[in-house]
């Protein structure tokens, strides 16, 4: 007799554990919202460099890559949405919406309400640095009147993070300034190859810098000064206090100009905002000088040199 | 050889003057290693400090200023979001990456966050100060710190003095001790639990009793997997990271096993499933009690030893850092460990998983013998003559010994898994439960229990190094699976395993050597020392331990509250406290607590040295010859700690 209760005490203890686990979960908990609000989670993940709808648990955390999510939603409706974060602060921020920046802590979540009023497609993004794929952190809310076919928005120019880019390449300092550039994330703002042409919300210029034409930029005048100019970074010359003249036209400006860019790489820069009262840009140039020392900035420049093609006839 | 046999004239007193000396000993050199400490250059300098984060680890790691410098501190963080908290300092940060200014606040005085470009503060207290991640910055992120060392560093010097104090007061112990012939010490106190407390005796005679304690420890046990393997990723937010590694490890090894002896092996939920099927009862006892084993082997005789445990243990030590941060190796393990003790009871007799293969069980056999309990008979002299044996073959009321003791027969705790079988089937109640002093059991028999104290100790150590150190590049490391540095886990695990196995106890051979040749006493053996003073590093091993888990419950001890009201890290709120920030208790005071626990490790190891020593030596000068070299390895090793913890 008291085997037997014994035996079924047993049983009904261990049975209450799954039980209980999922019940609350997956019963309980979704009841203690207003049965009109769709309860979406999101799960930032800075390996993957996503925020993403799949669920994230110990299982599949290590080796996953995450599906960064596109969010659906009718025009009109209201969705709650919750953050996670499954390892490091995220943010999450969508500034055509003016909805956010949202800060999630790691391991506990953040529950912001959305109302879907206008029609579009916008782009989502994470404004904290969280890792080597934080710049990937971006996706869609794309908002649907009832019954229309939805928008398809233009893809995101990087949009997978592989944070594998090979060896340091050494001696050719074009090749490292390449290096440097993808494995720092660049690429994802500034354009694969520079060329630019990512949107930047409520920014002066609209879109992120390009810097196919640095070269112009800090007015260098030809093929011939380029190359000089090249040999000069690939030497490893301080270029911001070179006394002596090089074989380079109006060299004093140029000079000035290549140390302005480079401090502006180190520094970083706040983007400034085209509408006073809008919504802080999404995009803002980071301080790279705990990241990149002053040899990987000039390299990555001389990279950007590099980028110009010199039209033959000038 | 003359020799007294009548006690000196007045041996209270005498005793009593033998006590005060050593303590003013002690006490004297720990006020000479107040002096001594260096005491900078007076202070009032302006530091402008720039510290940098990255996973995991500070740049600089170690800041030595003196007492009355101002900081002036600057943060940057390399990677991901990163916090700074000041032990002792009241100063917390939030330091973002590729931005100039960071977010302050001092705990103290506000929750709320100020941007700062700069933050700066008056180091008015001596002694050493850590800087800790605030913020989860990945999975190493509980073990991120830095030291902030304000000279004079007094707390180290005292606690060095103190060390030294010991050891000269050994010597003054030795010195005055009238007794000509060391003679083994005499049985000390024991206290009948059962007899002087009615209710344990009630208690211990109940057949639910285990049960009882294994049932719910299991459903806790299915808790944590699901929690490990669908929880959060996140260690600190996920139950079986916070209730395993800090809450369970603190208990068992500061309370259980030291106030306890191997009271766990009796919770333990593991060989739950095994039991049952060897008995095929939960609570009641069957009426073939004496035959249940038919049909179970034997354990092989080549492996009934603690050999397999010491390696495995190694291993899975090898691993910690990705153990006790991933929640889902953690629950792979634990799951593998249940796995492995039912599918051995399914085939072999008695416990012999938890005998030995368990890696846990191991270091509770060692540690057990510094228990302050013991499972022993009253009256040794009845059992010899007792004919039914019922303690091990069991009896209508109990089931024989699962530990396959014979427990008429035990004089070391190491073995027995406290289940208190043997307490409800001796017919003649011979069996009872006693309280007797710390570090009774002195004898360390065998070469594989000698190691198992190396390991140990050695492990003591490399944690200390690993998990309490600033130094960033062990950390990444250990962290192998996160890193990818296979070249320098392989030197680390090297270290690991080349310093428990070999040189640890190459030391111990040595000091037996040359013990041996101070003794001056040929017929004993090294080998007979090395085993015998193996036994220093059990209660030195066991406070080691102790001493290095204080940090983590109370640096840590925030995580339990939140995970005990969210266990999964989904975001629940049973109990109110998930949203409990985090904040250390007394860090700053933590000194304090760990350096008085290594002297009492230290006392206790040159104690029961002495008596060991007692044993094998009738001349007091010839012990203490022979204990000489391997008391100074003790102090060394304890000076490790000490620099480890407050240097």
């Amino acid at each position: 007799m008291k085997e037997r209760f014994a035996r079924l005490g047993l049983i009904f203890l261990l049975g209450c554990v799954p039980v209980g686990v999922a019940g609350y979960e997956c019963l309980y908990r979704p009841s203690t919202y207003p049965s009109e609000l769709r309860v979406i989670d999101l799960t930032g993940v800075a390996n993957s460099g996503t925020w993403t709808l799949e669920p994230v648990d110990g299982l599949n955390y290590w080796w996953k890559q995450f599906e960064p999510a596109t969010l659906r939603l009718t025009l009109g409706e209201r969705v709650l949405l919750r953050f996670h974060s499954a390892d490091v602060y995220h943010q999450f921020y969508i500034p055509a919406l003016d909805f956010g920046p949202f800060s999630v802590k790691p391991g506990t979540v953040t529950e912001a309400e959305l109302n879907a009023s206008q029609a579009g497609a916008f782009e989502y993004y994470c404004t904290y640095m969280c890792g080597g794929c934080h710049f990937y952190m971006r996706g869609w809310v794309i908002v649907t009147p009832e019954g229309e076919e939805p928008i398809e928005p233009d893809p995101i120019q990087c949009p997978i993070c592989l944070p594998d880019f090979g060896e340091r390449p050494t001696g050719d300092s074009v090749a490292l300034g390449e290096f440097l550039y993808r494995q720092s994330g660049c690429g994802t703002c500034h354009g694969i190859e520079g060329e630019g042409g990512v949107a930047n919300y409520n920014y002066v210029n609209d879109e992120v810098p390009s810097h196919d034409e640095t070269a112009t930029k800090i007015f260098l005048r030809s093929e011939e000064d380029a190359e000089v100019l090249l040999g000069l970074i690939e030497e490893g010359i301080d270029i911001g206090s070179l006394e002596d003249s090089p074989d380079i036209g109006g060299f004093a400006i140029v000079r000035a100009r290549f140390q302005a860019a480079v401090d502006l790489i180190q520094q970083g820069k706040n983007a400034a905002r085209m509408d006073l009262e809008g919504p802080e840009p999404p995009l803002q140039m980071p301080m790279w000088k705990y990241k990149l020392s002053n040899q990987d900035t000039a390299a990555i420049m001389g990279y950007f040199v590099s980028l110009y093609e010199w039209d033959e006839d000038e | 050889m003359q020799s007294r046999s009548s006690a000196p004239a007045k041996p209270k007193a005498w005793n009593w003057f033998r006590c005060v000396t050593f303590i003013s000993v002690v006490f004297c050199c720990s006020l000479a290693g107040w002096f001594i400490a260096p005491t900078g250059d007076g202070g009032g300098a302006v530091r402008e400090i720039e510290i940098i984060s990255q996973q995991y680890g500070f740049v600089p790691h170690r800041l030595v200023v003196n007492q009355g410098d101002e900081l002036r501190l600057h943060f940057a963080s390399q990677d991901v979001v990163h916090g700074i908290f000041f032990e002792g300092y009241d100063t917390e940060a939030i330091v973002f990456p590729g931005k100039l200014d960071f977010q302050v606040r001092h705990p103290s005085v506000s929750d709320q966050y100020e941007y700062q470009t700069e933050v700066s503060f008056v180091v008015d207290q001596w002694g050493k100060f850590r800087y800790r991640c605030s913020v989860t910055c990945g999975a190493l992120h509980p073990f991120m710190q830095g030291e902030l060392v304000v000279l004079p560093n007094y707390p180290f010097w005292v606690g060095s003095g103190g060390l030294i104090g010991i050891l000269l007061g050994a010597l003054f112990w030795v010195w005055t001790d009238r007794r000509r012939e060391v003679s083994p010490a005499r049985p000390a106190w024991r206290l009948d639990l059962l007899h002087r407390f009615p209710v344990l005796n009630w208690l211990a005679r109940r057949r639910w009793i285990q049960f009882a304690l294994m049932a719910p420890g299991f459903a806790f046990f299915l808790l944590f997997l699901a929690a490990g393997f669908w929880g959060s990723p996140i260690g600190s937010r996920n139950i079986i990271i916070t209730f395993v590694w800090i809450l369970w490890w603190f208990l068992l090894i500061t309370l259980l096993l030291p106030f306890g002896s191997r009271i766990w092996c009796a919770a333990c939920p593991f060989p739950l499933f095994g039991d049952w099927y060897q008995r095929r009862r939960l609570l009641g006892v069957r009426k073939d009690v004496g035959r249940i084993w038919k049909g179970f082997k034997h354990w092989p005789k080549r492996f009934s030893n603690i050999w397999m445990q010491n390696l495995l243990f190694l291993s899975m030590c090898t691993f910690s850092a990705l153990l006790v941060t991933r929640p889902v190796v953690s629950a792979f393990v634990l799951s593998l460990i249940v796995v492995a003790a039912t599918v051995v009871a399914l085939r072999f007799r008695y416990r012999s998983f938890c005998n030995y293969v368990c890696p846990v069980s191991g270091f509770l056999s060692l540690y057990s013998m510094a228990s302050v309990v013991e499972v022993r008979p009253r009256d040794p002299v009845r059992c010899d003559s007792c004919r039914s044996k019922a303690c091990r073959v069991g009896s209508e009321k109990g089931w024989g010994c699962p530990w396959a003791q014979t427990p008429g027969r035990l004089e070391r705790n190491n073995y027995c898994g406290m289940c208190l079988e043997c307490i409800k089937t001796c017919a003649g109640e011979n069996m009872t439960v006693r309280a007797r002093p710390f570090c009774s059991d002195v004898h360390i028999e065998r070469f594989d229990e000698a190691w198992k104290a190396f390991i140990m100790i050695s492990l003591a150590l490399v944690y200390s190094v690993t998990l309490l150190g600033p130094w960033a590049t062990v950390k990444s490391w250990a962290n192998i699976s996160e890193v990818g540095d296979w070249q320098g886990f392989s030197l680390y695990a090297l270290i690991v395993w080349l310093g428990a196995l070999a040189v640890i106890p190459a030391i111990w051979a040595l000091s037996a050597w040359v013990g041996r040749a101070l003794g001056r006493e040929p017929s004993i053996s090294v080998k007979t020392l090395f085993l015998r003073y193996s036994y220093l590093l059990v209660p030195l091993g066991l406070c080691a331990w102790v001493a290095f888990s204080f940090p983590l419950i109370l640096v840590n001890f925030t995580h339990i509250l939140a995970t005990a009201s969210d266990p999964m890290g989904w975001g629940w709120d049973l109990l109110g406290t998930a949203g409990i920030s985090w904040s250390p208790l007394w860090p700053e005071y933590m000194v304090y607590i760990q350096i008085p626990i290594l002297l009492l490790g230290l006392l206790f190891a040159l104690k029961r040295g002495y008596g060991l020593a007692g044993e094998l030596y009738r001349d007091r000068w010839k012990a203490l010859g022979s204990l000489i070299p391997v008391s100074s390895s003790c102090v060394v090793i304890l000076l490790v700690f000490l620099a480890l913890f407050a240097g």
